[in-house]
């Protein structure tokens, strides 16, 4: 574990991110800045609107920040990559799953092949070391030979799911991304997914960042976790700490609107119309 | 007399699965009860819920009686189904952009069913639509009859829905899944203005939800289903303190708590049965814990009645999987 003064895996240093619709500006992301080191996971909460999805897509260069800086090992990954080896040079550095495996896997190209191409792209693996390294991909997420020939269709969420970690991990990223990446998966196999990510991230080191709206979730998998409220961090701290003792207004109505016993939704209503005071409600 | 009963409900579909979709489904829903069913994709759920409007999909092979009010659904003619849907069971989808044609205005999606029904009178229809879009708290009802569903977030369309399908004045309300694609605290506010015309009205009301907490915060009480069956049923608070099947105890050991710490989740491990799967015996065996072989797989369980819970495991009385499953999870309460 690297200590405070080493340098961090990845540094984002006050984010910005405006967007232009029907002649206004409307600011998805204002200064936000954390950092996170090896084998380390932060969470990112907030509701739709909060900026957090175009966080993450900031970081994977999905989108580019009006200004701030994004580094990995200390190299700034901001700004239009220029040229193809700055592309893999960067795919290899942050890798991102999102929350539909559906849309983000061909459908025609059986899984196998799909992690295949990935390989061929960013290692000088040949032929037959290149299949074991597939298998071995798959082995890691808990899927076999049977499910690499399979097409997108032929296999469960859950298994597909698996499967877009799995592509993720082939370049050997230093920071994997999961934007709501286990939101769609049913209860019993979400643990199983939750699980091998805590597995994966004691074996490699990798460092992950955490994008959900689910608080139970990111308590089970982050260290660290950021509240966004309109595109900015209105609270910063440990897990723990913070969900077991808020300060800000809004991670105290985020905590409450979890449903459990004594649940009052009528009094979680009115709370929210409090906070929303500050500006317009849905 | 229940509101909603149905008895030994099966469904198959020979050309799309080889097992039944659903399987002896025992199901009762009372007026002013809140009702939820539980289960994860594939669980027969929302056919469920399809079924009692008789709603079923071409080519299904129905058996077993569902009754509402003394109707009996799977034989009644077109006009009694009419009348079922458009003024005794109503139904909440999840998404309501999905649900509402994006082409009308919200005024004509509220009104359509009631003039079509009840032949003709417009300006009754607008004086209750106004009436239940303030109902479920939307901040200009007269505005919003004019507007078109893309004008409304998903919040306040969802809203429209819950409005739209009080409408008939229904005593049924089935709502699938009617918060899962909207944000923790929009969902509060939707459960909130559910629960209290639910209360005021006196409706009884099934709630389809995959979230066992949402379940076990708001419903009296609940049926668990897997693969086409229902395995558990009990009053919410008994279910979740004390879950006799091996399955819910699953589903609870791997949801994890936003006010505990795990160490580890116990995931239930491997995938749910899929469509073309048909054991002979009980459908978790492969996945379960406590199944023994030349037992469980061979045999199907019947759904045994023990006081007001009811469960369908064959080993249930000698194993408590509720507490062996919590025995499984180290939390440390630090």
């Amino acid at each position: 574990m690297s200590s405070i003064s080493a340098e961090p895996l990845l540094q984002v240093t006050d984010l910005h991110k405006c967007y232009r619709s029907h002649g206004t500006e409307v600011a998805a992301v204002s200064g936000v800045s954390f950092r996170l080191d090896a084998g380390q996971s932060i969470g990112i909460v907030g509701e739709s609107g909060s900026g957090k999805s175009t966080t993450a897509r900031m970081l994977v260069g999905l989108e580019t920040p009006d200004s701030g800086v994004i580094s990995v090992q200390g190299r700034e990954l901001t700004g239009r990559p220029r040229g193809r080896a700055e592309r893999l040079r960067r795919a290899r550095a942050i890798q991102i799953v999102f929350q539909d495996p559906y849309l983000s896997l061909d459908p025609r190209l059986p899984v196998g092949a799909a992690i295949e191409g990935v390989l061929r792209l960013h290692t000088d693996l040949a032929g037959p070391d290149r299949r074991r390294r597939v298998l071995q991909l798959l082995e890691q997420v808990g899927l076999g030979e049977q499910q690499a020939a399979c097409v997108p269709r032929r296999l469960s969420g859950g298994q597909r799911q698996r499967v877009a970690i799995a592509r993720a991990l082939a370049v050997e990223p230093r920071v994997l991304v999961l934007d709501e990446a286990v939101s769609a998966l049913d209860v019993s196999v979400q643990a199983q997914v939750l699980n091998l990510l805590t597995d994966i991230r004691q074996e490699t080191g990798i460092g992950l960042v955490f994008i959900s709206h689910d608080l139970a979730v990111v308590r089970y998998v982050c260290d660290e976790t950021l509240v966004m409220y309109r595109g900015r961090v209105v609270e910063h701290d440990s897990t723990r700490r913070l969900l077991d003792d808020p300060t800000h207004p809004y991670t105290r109505l985020l905590l409450s609107a979890v449903p459990r016993p004594g649940w009052d939704p009528a009094a979680i209503a009115r709370l929210r119309r409090e906070v929303a005071g500050l500006g317009p409600a849905s | 007399m229940s509101l909603l009963t149905l008895t030994d409900v099966s469904l198959r579909m020979p050309a799309l699965a080889r097992r039944p979709l659903l399987d002896a489904v025992d199901l009762t829903v009372d007026r002013g009860e809140v009702v939820g069913l539980v289960g994860e994709s594939g669980s027969g759920k929302s056919l469920t819920a399809r079924a009692i409007l008789g709603l079923l999909p071409p080519g299904a092979e129905v058996g077993g009686t569902i009754e509402v009010d003394g109707l009996d659904v799977l034989s009644a003619g077109r006009d009694d189904l009419r009348r079922l849907r458009s003024s005794q069971v109503s139904m909440v989808f999840q998404d309501p952009r999905a649900a509402i044609n994006p082409l009308r205005r919200i005024g004509d999606y509220l009104t359509e069913s009631v003039r079509l029904a009840r032949g003709g009178d417009g300006r009754a229809a607008t004086a209750r639509a106004l009436e239940l879009l303030e109902a479920v708290g939307l901040p200009d009802p007269v505005r919003h009859l004019r507007q078109f569903p893309h004008e409304l977030s998903g919040g306040m369309l969802q809203r429209v829905m819950i409005a739209g399908a009080l409408m008939g004045d229904p005593s049924l309300l089935l709502c699938d899944e009617p918060t899962t694609a909207l944000d923790v605290t929009t969902q509060a506010e939707i459960v909130s203005i559910l629960a209290r015309l639910q209360a005021e009205q006196g409706l009884g009301m099934l709630f389809i939800t995959h979230d066992l907490d949402l379940a076990g915060a708001i419903c009296d009480r609940v049926y668990v289903m897997y693969a086409g069956r229902v395995v558990e049923t009990a009053r919410a608070t008994e279910l979740f303190a004390d879950p006799r099947h091996p399955y819910t105890a699953g589903l609870l050991a791997s949801t994890p708590g936003v006010d505990r710490n795990h160490d580890r989740l116990v995931p239930v491990c491997g995938s749910p049965l899929s469509l073309l799967e048909n054991p002979p015996g009980c459908a978790f065996a492969p996945r379960c814990d406590f199944a023994v072989d030349g037992l469980c797989a061979n045999e199907p369980p019947a759904l045994v009645q023990e006081g007001d819970r009811a469960v369908r495991c064959l080993r249930s009385a000698e194993i408590s999987p509720g507490r062996s499953a919590r025995a499984h999870t180290v939390r440390s309460a630090r």
